[in-house]
């Protein structure tokens, strides 16, 4: 155990910590071997095919900036809703969003084909009826307001605001989430919705499904950020109540997600275009495992939140884990099952697996949020200093 | 239209490709491409030439254009002016750029380094060295001996007149082909029957009902072609409403285009042909017209089979041009007007069509009574057994046959009153199966009792007119006594001779049961790959053991050279000079010649040149050019035969010794229209008198008396039992394999690969990777096979119970019968890395010798197997 | 300006795929890649069983769902009904191939020249070829054409762009007729100016009833099928070629 001193604050330094560092860090260099190989032998080292032309990196990337859009509700929460016992989950949700917005950004990076062009995007060459014009513009702005919030939130903790910065805080913790949630969230549906050419995915409810995926995605994160922050603190930092909130809110909005998928997949499986049935495809065996853990995920986890100890810990951290498994799933079977219908009725139905290229260098972006995550939430002051504990909030 | 013009290319960045690679690194973004200044640095200034030269990969030699810049091959297109294939090439017509460009190909001239049998270990060799191996090999044979001892082998080849008639000539060696593999068996039966040189495909152009016989249209070339010729025909036949038939153990063959499919079991079109036969002659579809004034259908039969004849005393011209006298029997028909029987060529006869006689107290029948009779229990019931097809969809094919042919109409063409009888047969490989020869000649007497051959959009075999030399010999078949040349020439085994290079192999390895007369010692291939094309794989590479030396003149390593070649020598591709080629589509006559558009690649020789230097160096240059000046027909202008010619100053003769500029023509146009093929020389109808008075052998007189030679000699009944004046039914050899052996194998070409010379084309091997086998998916999943497993596949010889295997994966087919499957050719190569671990050669399963090839030596494509999972 | 159009003839297509070879040949696409595709078909069961064949170029959609969805304009329709595609500013995002239901899109997985079949590295052939790869390199697809007076010629260039049918405008430009067009034996494709009613393609589609692929997803196609049915839904591959994986 060693102590180290960062902006004046002590931060402990565990074993387990740099264990724990020291696996992130081993796991981004590997990630980078691999993407710099992936760069210069090329694409092939996925198992990306022209029949199959998105995978794992696409669902990364939408998984993550889902969490990054719906991770704003815990500011709303605090400022627009007057949940102050959320508080403590501020600026930690704002550095969740930010720093998924830059994993979002790599999985992006490590898909396309040229980086350097696509930095292009949108300033130099813009196409205005592409989805992916409209989505690189949002994350620029997105991620400065985030930036911004994040940069206020820290002069709050540090007890250095002004009271026009606080109120301003205020007034951005409010608006960024329609921006978010609509703005940002909703396109990346319509990335997929306006495909005409994949049924499953040419859907006007793609959007809403999103946004909410997204909210249930960053809730289930926020569970777990509560629960790692407590085991890493020794004390919870939210309170019996608040957690009992987030559970209510996750069982929400893992039924609204689960009734979004219902009526698809009825809807869908009653469509008979030339290519059959798409909706089977979820069902059929390559796909099965992966619709059993976002189905059986989201049964499993609202399962959990229906009692009243599934609302508390430990429980509410295992239907969070489950939760977000769940969303994980969706947004992979979403992206691969959507391809994987035959364009012309005679073909075959796409295949996909991701490489361990792939499945590595996904494993370094992760690591690279959660390093920067675990970094970050020490180096920089999350809570204010003076804050009085509520009395749900003591150690159980 | 050898055009050399600079061009410049709009807006630049035209320079070499190079360029491009160092000016992206990977992933980073282009534009590189400068500003204006930069781009018009970068302006080139192409040079841009087209060179009309020849495919020269398949047979019909299409016409090519082909693109240079700057000296490089950029493309091959079709010449338009081409007639066999209008400006357009098949998938190898446009692959072979590859080929040309194969780092692959055989650079230098290479000698052998280790023992022969296993892949070759090769030193280089300066073409001096390997020239003088080759040329001092064929000096240690005595001139006299040299047809015993030298081999020359062919395959597919082009420009006969240097290779197959000049060299083997002026060399004295014997020379085998890959006819007896390709279609001979057709080609013997024609011959036979109406003395033409050709199998069976229909004229195009009036036909309105067309019978595919195992016409392999959609891939293979059918009657003498290469691939596109016929199927333009074709479509523009059906764009006048032709009817297409499709016999075939397999649809795929004809795609859409069959408009009726009937799966016939493999090896029983005989009795098929028979049935039709039947049919049209119970329903009086007959032209009775041409049977009898152009057929020997009415020459009389004695109860032995053979024609009633008179003696006759002729006076004809010896060799030497004297007049002699000598005794010739004459066939008798029986005179109706008289009520006796006379000669066939007596004067105002009338002879009977039909009927049983009695003349001189010898009871006789014509010889289509015979027929009759011969097919008369050849109900369409009985042949729907034989062929597992329905009886009335035989009856319904023949009718409406019969139909089509509207006998006794004419038709007006250039002038000339013709019979018009728009139906007609196309087949061609599919004679080779052991009962091939006859099911050929069966298929003939169907369009003979039409009246349809070489009548207006009847059925056709040469491109024009011409009778075949082998028609007047194959009236009286000689059959000798041993001692035999290596491949059984005019023995009692194969009287009628397709010079087989299997039985060949069986002879040597077995001389004293063949009587052979000598082994051979030295051979020379010859754009063949034997070890591959040819079945069977194993008697062919066990048989080549046997040879002192052998030599192959290929621009790859083929198989057969990486396994037994002493010396290889590197022919070029395009790169040469060749020809002169038939450029006919039966309609248009045309002429062309391969020109080559760069200079041979590497230290590769055409194969003209190899032959001039290696006669030169063998002493027989003089011999060779003497033969090229009267097969070219030089003579006005004829090679002095001292002297080494360039290969272009001889087509420059022969370019100016028809009548044109010189070989600059052939250099600027590449084809040598001669025009519409008029209907005097395209029809025989339209000779005068029709068929140059030759009568159609309806009746094989010539087989029984061959057939009874045969007995006489002692040959076993294998040997003789298809020699029978009518095609008569019998169960085929393969049929005795056990009852375990419960499938036909049977082969086909595939479009994307020409034999066994493209396979490695990396272009068209992309298209189709590995050997497969077409399985019903039925008959597959009664075995447990799935679409693509692997499974083996064992053949058995019914004869000498041995068995041959291969592994495949099977391939799923539904237009393909049940008890069928099929191996394509093209596959079981190991020499060029592109074709390494593409799966077996169906030719490994394939047997030679008795019972798997014809009584005229052909070889065939059948043989029972049986497959399972491996 | 012609708006070019093709039609296609399945009554006369025979399958032979030499279209395919054609435009590999003419643009030097890499291993793997068919920017035109041959399908070889069969329906039904034995004996009722049949064979179609349907070659599928990319059909150059008047309102194509590729162009609308490519981020930065690499992909635009061209005055003459072409969908261009700028190899020089793709990205390589696949948009286009995931909004393309056709599936005629490409994307360069690996270097081209390392997957340019022949190997142009061999010395003995670089001393003949001055190092072109492949070593019957095109040079006309190095140019700029259309216009937008850009890359959009030929599939050799840049690992990690798409390529895909360019309807061959760096011949087009020189009034030929495409690759595949040009060769084809059994004459059954056609290319010309649709605008025109007395076009040859405009003569057939007066003549003869088509069809386009998947009109309900209303892309507009500009090639046209005459002759034969669209796939039935029963219809399987045989002998799919399944290009460099
Ligand atoms: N299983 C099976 N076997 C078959 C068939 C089948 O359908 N199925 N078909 C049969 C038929 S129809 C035939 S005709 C035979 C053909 O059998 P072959 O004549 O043996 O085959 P090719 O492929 O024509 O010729 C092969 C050799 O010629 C070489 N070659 C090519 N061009 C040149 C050249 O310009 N000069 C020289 N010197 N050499 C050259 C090639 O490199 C190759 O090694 O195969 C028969 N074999
Ligand atoms: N692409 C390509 N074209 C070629 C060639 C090539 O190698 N590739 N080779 C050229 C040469 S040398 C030749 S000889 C010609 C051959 O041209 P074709 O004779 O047209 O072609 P193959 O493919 O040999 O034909 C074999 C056909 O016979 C059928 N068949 C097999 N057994 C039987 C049977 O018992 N009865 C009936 N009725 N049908 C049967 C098969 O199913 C197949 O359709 O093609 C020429 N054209
Ligand atoms: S392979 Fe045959 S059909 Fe094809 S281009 Fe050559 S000669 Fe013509
Ligand atoms: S080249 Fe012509 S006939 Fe051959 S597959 Fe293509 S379209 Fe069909
Ligand atoms: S076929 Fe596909 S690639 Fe071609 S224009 Fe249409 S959408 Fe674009
Ligand atoms: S891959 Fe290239 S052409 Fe396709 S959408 Fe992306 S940028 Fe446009
Ligand atoms: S038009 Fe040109 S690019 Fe398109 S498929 Fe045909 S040859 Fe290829
Ligand atoms: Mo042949």
């Amino acid at each position: 155990m060693a102590t180290i001193t960062a902006q004046g604050r002590r931060i402990d330094v565990s074993a387990g910590l740099v264990a724990w560092l020291g696996v992130l860090a081993a796991l981004i260099v590997l990630g980078f071997v691999n993407f710099i190989r992936q760069t210069v032998d090329g694409h092939h080292l996925t198992g990306l095919t022209d029949a199959n032309p998105w995978g794992l990196y696409l669902s990364g990337y939408v998984f993550f900036v889902g969490i990054s859009a719906g991770a704003t509700i815990i500011g709303l929460l605090i400022h627009g809703f007057g949940r102050k016992d959320y508080a403590p989950l501020g600026t930690r949700a704002l550095l969740v969003g930010l720093l998924s917005l830059v994993g979002a950004v790599l999985f992006i990076a490590v898909d396309v084909g040229s980086i350097p062009r696509m930095l292009r995007l949108p300033f130099l060459w813009r196409n205005e009826t592409s989805m992916f014009t409209y989505t690189s513009a949002t994350y620029y702005l997105f991620g400065l307001l985030l930036a911004v919030e994040l940069f206020l939130a820290l002069k709050i903790t540090r007890g250095q605001a002004s009271s026009t910065e606080k109120s301003l805080t205020k007034w951005l913790a409010i608006a960024i989430v329609p921006f978010a949630l609509i703005i940002v969230e909703a396109p990346h549906g319509g990335i997929f919705a306006v495909v005409k050419a994949r049924e499953f995915w040419n859907s006007p409810l793609l959007p809403p499904h999103f946004v909410s995926a997204a909210l249930l995605s960053a809730t289930a994160v926020m569970v777990l950020v509560g629960a790692a922050t407590s085991a890493a603190t020794g004390r919870r930092i939210v309170g019996r109540e608040t957690l009992s909130h987030m559970g209510i809110l996750l069982a929400f909005f893992i039924a609204l997600s689960a009734f979004f998928d219902f009526f698809d997949f009825i809807v869908f499986s009653y469509s008979d275009t030339i290519t059959g049935n798409t909706a089977w495809h979820f069902l059929s065996s390559d796909h099965l495992p992966v619709s059993i853990v976002h189905v059986g995920g989201y049964i499993l986890a609202l399962s959990i939140l229906l009692f009243k100890r599934g609302r508390e810990t430990p429980w509410l951290t295992v239907a969070a884990a489950v939760a977000l498994i769940a969303v994980a799933a969706y947004r992979y079977n979403l992206t691969i099952v959507g391809q994987a219908p035959p364009l012309l009725p005679f073909l075959d139905e796409a295949k996909y697996a991701p490489t361990w290229v792939e499945l590595s260098i996904t494993a370094g972006i992760v690591a690279f949020m959660l390093l920067g995550y675990s970094v970050l939430t020490r180096v920089l002051p999350m809570e204010e200093p003076d804050r009085t504990l509520s009395e749900n909030e003591t150690a159980p | 239209m050898r055009v050399s013009r600079r061009t410049v290319l709009k807006g630049g960045g035209v320079l070499g490709a190079g360029l491009f690679v160092t000016r992206f690194l990977p992933g980073m973004p282009g534009g590189g491409s400068g500003g204006p200044a930069e781009e018009l640095a970068e302006l080139a200034q192409l040079n841009e030439e087209f060179v009309p030269t020849t495919c020269w990969i398949g047979k019909q030699d299409c016409g090519i254009i082909a693109r240079k810049v700057n000296g490089r091959l950029v493309k091959l297109e079709g010449n338009p002016e081409h007639p066999r294939n209008r400006g357009r090439l098949c998938p190898k017509g446009q692959g072979q750029i590859q080929a040309i460009y194969d780092p692959n190909r055989v650079k230098t001239p290479l000698v052998r380094t280790n023992e022969k049998g296993v892949t070759g270990t090769w030193r280089q060799a300066t073409w001096d060295e390997a020239l003088t191996m080759v040329a001092d090999k064929i000096k240690e044979i005595p001139e006299d001996d040299r047809k015993k001892y030298l081999l020359w082998q062919k395959g597919r080849s082009k420009a006969g007149d240097f290779y197959d008639d000049a060299f083997v000539k002026a060399s004295g060696a014997t020379k085998m082909g890959h006819g007896a593999y390709c279609s001979d068996a057709g080609y013997r039966a024609m011959e036979l029957t109406t003395g033409l040189h050709g199998v069976l495909h229909p004229d195009f152009r009036h036909t309105r009902y067309l019978l595919s016989y195992g016409w392999d249209g959609m891939n293979g070339g059918g009657n003498k072609t290469c691939q596109i010729t016929w199927h333009q025909q074709l479509i523009e036949a059906r764009e006048r409403g032709l009817k297409m038939v499709h016999i075939d153990p397999s649809r795929r063959s004809a795609g859409p285009f069959a408009d009726e499919w009937l799966p016939i079991k493999p090896g029983t079109d005989m009795a098929f042909f028979l049935a039709l036969a039947n049919v049209l002659i119970e329903n009086e579809y007959v032209d009775t017209e041409y049977l009898t004034k152009h057929s020997n259908a009415v020459s009389l039969v004695k109860a032995d089979g053979t024609f009633l004849t008179e003696t006759r005393t002729v006076t004809i011209e010896n060799d030497d041009g004297e007049e002699e006298e000598e005794e010739v029997q004459i066939e008798q028909v029986w005179d109706a007007a008289s009520g006796g029987a006379v000669a066939i060529d007596a004067d105002r006869v009338q002879p009977a069509l039909e009927g049983s006689y009695t003349a001189g107290g010898v009871s006789v029948k014509t010889a289509f009574e015979v027929f009759k009779e011969h097919v008369a229990s050849a109900t369409p019931e009985w042949a729907a057994d034989i062929c597992d097809l329905k009886a009335e969809d035989i009856r319904t094919v023949a009718m409406e046959m019969g139909e089509a042919a509207m006998i006794g109409s004419t038709i007006v063409m250039d002038g000339i009153t013709l019979p018009y009888r728009p139906v007609g047969i196309m087949g061609y490989h599919v004679t080779q199966q052991e009962l091939g020869f006859q099911a050929c000649r069966a298929a003939a007497l169907v369009m003979m009792l039409l009246g349809t051959i070489e009548a207006v959009g009847g059925q056709r075999t040469d491109y024009t007119w011409k009778v075949y030399k082998n028609w007047e010999p194959f009236g009286d078949i000689s059959v000798k006594d041993g001692p035999y040349n290596m491949y059984l020439k005019g023995s009692k085994f194969f009287p009628i001779n397709s010079a087989n290079p299997s039985i060949a192999a069986h002879a040597m390895l077995d001389p004293d049961k063949y009587e052979l007369e000598a082994v051979p010692k030295v051979m020379i291939i010859h754009m063949a790959n034997p070890v591959i094309s040819f079945p069977n794989q194993k008697t062919i590479m066990d048989s080549y053991e046997l040879f002192e030396f052998i030599a192959v003149i290929d621009p790859w390593l083929s198989e057969t050279a990486d396994l037994f070649a002493d010396v290889v020598l590197p022919a070029a591709t395009i790169e040469k000079y060749e020809g002169p080629m038939s450029a006919n589509t039966q309609y248009v006559d045309a002429k062309t010649l391969r020109v080559p558009p760069m200079d041979p690649l590497f230290d590769s020789r055409g194969d003209i040149d190899i032959y001039l230097d290696l006669c030169e160096k063998a002493g027989i240059l003089d011999k060779y050019l003497d033969v090229v000046n009267s097969e070219l027909k030089l003579e006005d202008n004829p090679l002095p035969l001292t002297e080494r010619p360039e290969v272009r100053d001889i087509f420059d003769r022969w370019a100016k010794q028809q009548g044109l500029e010189g070989v600059e023509f052939f250099e600027q146009q590449g084809v040598w229209q001669k025009g519409d093929v008029p209907a005097s020389k395209f029809y025989g109808y339209a000779q005068d008198p029709p068929f140059d008075g030759n009568r159609h052998r309806f009746y094989g007189e010539s087989l029984l008396r061959a057939q009874n030679d045969m007995k006489e000699l002692g040959a076993g009944e294998i040997f003789w039992r298809l020699y029978t004046p009518y095609p008569t039914w019998m169960t085929a050899t393969l049929e005795g394999s056990p009852p375990e052996y419960d499938l036909y194998l049977i082969s086909r070409k595939l479009i994307e690969f020409k034999q066994a010379r493209s396979t490695f084309i990396p272009v068209l091997n992309e298209l189709a990777p590995k050997q497969f086998m077409e399985m019903n998916p039925q008959a597959a999943k009664d075995r447990g096979l799935d679409d693509g497993d692997e499974a083996w596949v064992e053949s058995q010889n019914a004869l000498t119970g041995e068995t041959r295997t291969v592994k495949t994966n099977v391939s799923y087919l539904e237009t393909i019968r049940p008890d069928t499957v099929c191996l394509p050719h093209h596959y079981g190569f190991f020499t060029n890395p592109i074709t390494k671990d593409q799966g077996p050669t169906s030719n490994t399963l394939f047997f030679s010798g008795e019972g798997y090839v014809t009584n005229t030596a052909d070889q065939s494509f059948h043989v029972k197997v049986k497959v399972y999972r491996a | 300006m012609p708006k070019y159009g093709m039609v296609i003839d399945l009554d006369k297509c025979y399958g032979c795929r030499a279209c395919m070879v054609a435009c590999k040949i003419e643009n030097n696409t890499p291993e793997g890649h068919f920017w035109m595709y041959t399908f070889r078909l069969e329906e039904g069961e034995y004996p009722n069983a049949k064979t179609t064949f349907l070659p599928r170029p990319c059909m150059h959609c008047e309102d194509a769902p590729c162009v609308r969805v490519c981020p930065v304009e690499a992909r635009y329709k061209e005055d003459t009904g072409q969908t261009s595609m700028d190899w020089d500013k793709c990205i390589g995002c696949r948009y286009c191939e995931i909004a393309c239901p056709y599936g005629v899109n490409y994307f360069n997985w690996e270097d081209p020249k390392k997957i340019q079949y022949v190997d142009g590295g061999d010395p003995d052939l670089q001393a003949v070829t001055e190092g072109a790869r492949p070593p019957y390199a095109n040079p006309d697809l190095d140019g700029r054409y259309g216009e937008k007076n850009a890359h959009v010629a030929g599939g050799n260039h840049l690992k990690s762009v798409v390529g895909k049918c360019t309807f061959c405008i760096h011949r087009t430009e020189k009034g030929l007729d495409p690759a595949c067009v040009a060769n084809c034996p059994a004459f059954a494709m056609h290319f010309g100016d649709l605008d025109d009613p007395e076009s040859n393609v405009s003569q057939l589609l007066q003549e003869q009833v088509g069809f386009r692929l998947l009109e309900e997803t209303n892309t507009n196609p500009r090639v046209h099928y005459i002759g034969g049915s669209p796939p039935s839904t029963d219809a399987h591959q045989i002998e799919a070629v399944k290009g460099k994986e």
